[in-house]
């Protein structure tokens, strides 16, 4: 088939003169830089119209346990390595449900690291949504030495998945160590993160943010490796927990209200007639 | 059986360690006189047993250095330590020479000559002076060593000993060499004998008559007519290193190398022994004449230099460094014995991961305390909070606990917060809608009876929190969230 390439802009590189298509002849742009060349071959390039990260990184993913998710994720799940921000303002939304399935089929084997988490993970609880407990560390640290103890826990290769919460905005610096050591030490990096860090630009390669819908969690994702971001997805939360009952003054009782209030009634008519013999005998 | 006879004429200097200038003249002073002095101040024309006076004179320049015979004695041990690599069989003699027999450990090298070539290579890459000698008996090689002489010229080409080149040798060196009195000494110089060649000569009825038996009965040990049985030397029950800064070090970067090297002595001697230590117990000498103690604490499950380097170096990195170090001590007394590994069937990667959770948990401890590791554990007991708990590695358990089956929430607050109330109902960042309840849990009764209604509740922004009435004092609480 012969391709027409359209011109839509033209820059030089190097000094040469480089042309990009919309629909372009690969020979013809390499042929006039071998940088490009270069380029293409080792820098992780998204391309249009070709999937060689997906088909390459498809079978590394780790399956979240959510099928429209993993539809979603162009990976088809949760990457195995590097950072991965999830952004959410409110609490209690199901923002670590989201991530337990998978955490848990890694617990299977390998360790997970929970690096100052703002609130107790509960061991009952956890362990309910199937969480091997034993594999579990929870490291905590000052403050000032969070993001040193995260950065070692990443890069030390020790554990499967390690997560973290900030509360401030980090420098952007400080989150491309962060996933750089999450690369190198091949680890799933979870980073819980405030919703308004969503407009500060991030090199987590990932990031999604996580709203409170009625009955279930609503999942954007902001930026994804592979392919165009952009998708929006609720996932429902365990009916069980929605489960809405009657309040306890509703609740259906054997004795008609109007049988309790004549009890009272008798029983003062009782205490009148126990004290008027009193007075009687007096 | 060969034995090989290591002599170290300078150890008395070498001891001493970088504090002494190899440029310079040196020497060991013992009782106001020369014990000792290096090559240079033997070329100045100094010479052991002259006094001080004397020696100054001839070489104002003169480095004196007095004998430290304890330091000297730890110093032949560490070089025992280096040659029990080569041979089991290694054994101190008198202050400063070493015997080692190798015929034993010519398999494992493969000839003789690699095993000499090796054992001597690892004294000359440290710049220690060495003399030596070779025999079928101990006495032999030590009488032969005090001559120096080269092994390489001893040896035929398929590692057995030359005996009539030995014998040449053994005849040259002068009576005195023999371990006898002085009084046997005399005898055999008013007799006219000047060589051991010519004292083995020497009928053995004339040797028993006519001399001490002690003569005998060392010309019986140097022929192997007797046994020589000597102590065998064995590793210490516990590891002392030590290093010398000459001039101090300011800097804990500048410490490094020494640190190395200490490590590197402790893993020769953890190889030999099969063991693990416990804990690095450090001592820093400052110029000031003060010391200071400290210790790093280790979980390992093997010994790896460069990761543990770099832990003593976090740790280092943390601590202030008073003054100049003047030397540094390394002891490591409670050594475990090492636990054979365990391969795994079908993959390491488990075994890895373990051992880079052990070396993450040294560095963490050192950095943020050992309360700074947790892990969580359920536990039997009706209160939530004290169902799950985050303990601190050394007290985690495991246990097997039924799962509950009433709805837990995933994260705890970790301390109870009271919520006000408004028509009846709590509020916590807005109205409180209570989805089901409540879930009596009433315990406690024997310390502080505690009665709470546990429900789910949804707060205003959707999410699911985990409240309770407390029964006694009608005081609602958030305990938790279902994230």
């Amino acid at each position: 088939m012969d391709i027409h390439p359209v011109v839509i802009r033209y820059v030089e590189l190097n000094g040469y003169p480089l042309y990009l298509y919309s629909y372009f002849d690969e020979a013809c742009v390499m042929s006039q830089s071998p940088n490009l060349n270069e380029l293409l071959t080792q820098q992780p390039l998204w391309r249009a119209g070709r999937a060689p990260l997906n088909s390459a990184r498809a079978g590394e993913a780790i399956d979240s346990g959510w099928p429209t998710l993993n539809e979603a994720l162009h990976h088809g799940g949760w990457p195995r390595s590097g950072s991965c921000e999830l952004l959410h303002s409110a609490v209690g939304i199901g923002e670590l449900s989201l991530v337990l399935p998978a955490l848990s089929a890694l617990s299977q084997r390998q360790g997970i690291a929970w690096v100052s988490p703002p609130f107790l993970p509960y061991a009952p609880g956890l362990h309910q949504q199937g969480l091997i407990l034993e594999q579990q560390f929870l490291l905590q640290a000052p403050p000032a030495q969070q993001l040193w103890c995260t950065e070692e826990a990443l890069r030390s290769g020790a554990f499967a998945a390690v997560l973290s919460w900030s509360r401030d905005d980090l420098p952007h610096r400080q989150l491309r160590r962060l996933h750089l050591a999450a690369r190198d030490g091949h680890c799933w990096h979870l980073h819980f993160r405030p919703g308004h860090c969503e407009q500060q630009a991030s090199p987590a390669p990932l990031r999604l943010r996580l709203t409170a819908e009625t009955a279930a969690l609503g999942v954007t994702v902001l930026k994804q490796p592979g392919g165009h971001a952009g998708q929006s997805l609720s996932l429902p939360r365990p009916t069980a927990l929605l489960h809405r009952q009657r309040p306890a003054r509703q609740w259906p009782v054997s004795l008609p209200p109007r049988r309790r209030l004549a009890l009272h009634s008798t029983a003062g008519q009782r205490a009148e007639k126990a004290t008027s013999p009193a007075r009687a005998s007096i | 059986m060969l034995y090989l006879c290591l002599r170290f004429p300078q150890l008395g200097l070498e001891a001493l360690g970088n504090s002494v200038d190899r440029e310079q003249p040196s020497a060991l002073l013992e009782n106001g006189r020369l014990r000792l002095c290096n090559r240079i101040a033997e070329q100045r024309g100094l010479s052991p047993g002259i006094s001080t006076g004397q020696a100054q004179a001839l070489c104002p320049e003169l480095h004196c250095h007095p004998r430290d015979a304890l330091r000297e004695q730890h110093y032949l041990q560490r070089l025992a330590l280096w040659a029990y690599r080569f041979s089991d069989d290694v054994c101190l003699s008198g202050e400063d020479a070493l015997i080692i027999e190798i015929s034993r450990s010519r398999r494992l090298f493969g000839s003789i000559q690699r095993l000499h070539r090796r054992l001597l290579a690892a004294y000359q890459r440290h710049n220690i002076t060495v003399q030596e000698g070779l025999g079928p008996t101990p006495l032999c090689a030590e009488l032969l060593s005090l001559k120096g002489i080269t092994v390489a010229a001893l040896l035929a080409d398929d590692g057995s000993l030359q005996r009539p080149a030995m014998k040449r040798q053994l005849a040259s060196l002068p009576c005195q060499v023999l371990p006898t009195s002085s009084k046997t000494h005399k005898a055999l110089h008013s007799m006219g004998l000047r060589h051991l060649g010519e004292v083995l000569a020497l009928p053995r009825k004339t040797l028993l008559s006519g001399f001490e038996p002690a003569l005998c009965d060392a010309i019986d040990r140097l022929t192997g007519r007797s046994e020589d049985v000597r102590p065998r030397f064995l590793p210490g029950e516990r590891f002392v290193g030590e290093r010398t800064l000459p001039g101090g070090v300011q800097h804990s970067e500048q410490l490094r190398p020494a640190i190395d090297e200490l490590l590197q002595e402790l893993a020769i001697y953890l190889r030999l022994r099969q063991t693990l230590p416990q804990s690095l117990n450090w001592r820093f000498h400052y110029l000031d004449g003060q010391h200071e103690d400290w210790q790093t604490p280790l979980s390992l499950s093997h010994f790896e230099r460069p990761a543990l380097l770099a832990l003593v170096m976090l740790q280092l990195d943390g601590r202030r460094l008073p003054g100049a170090v003047e030397s540094i001590e390394l002891h490591c007394h409670q050594l475990t014995a090492l636990q054979p590994r365990c391969e795994q069937l079908f993959s390491d990667a488990e075994q890895e991961q373990r051992n880079a959770q052990q070396m993450l948990f040294n560095k963490l401890r050192l950095r943020v305390g050992e309360h700074g590791i947790r892990r969580l554990q359920q536990r039997e007991d009706w209160l939530p909070e004290y169902q799950g708990v985050a303990c601190p590695q050394s007290a985690y358990r495991h246990s097997k606990i039924a799962a509950t089956v009433a709805l837990r929430p995933a994260v705890l607050l970790a301390e109870l917060q009271p919520l006000p109330v408004q028509e009846g109902l709590p509020l916590w960042q807005g109205r409180l809608e209570l989805l089901q309840g409540p879930e009596r849990i009433d315990s406690h009764w024997w310390q502080q009876r505690q009665a709470r209604d546990y429900y789910i509740a949804r707060h205003e922004q959707q999410g699911l929190c985990w409240v309770f009435k407390d029964c006694l004092s009608q005081q609602w609480y958030l305990h938790g969230f279902f994230s």
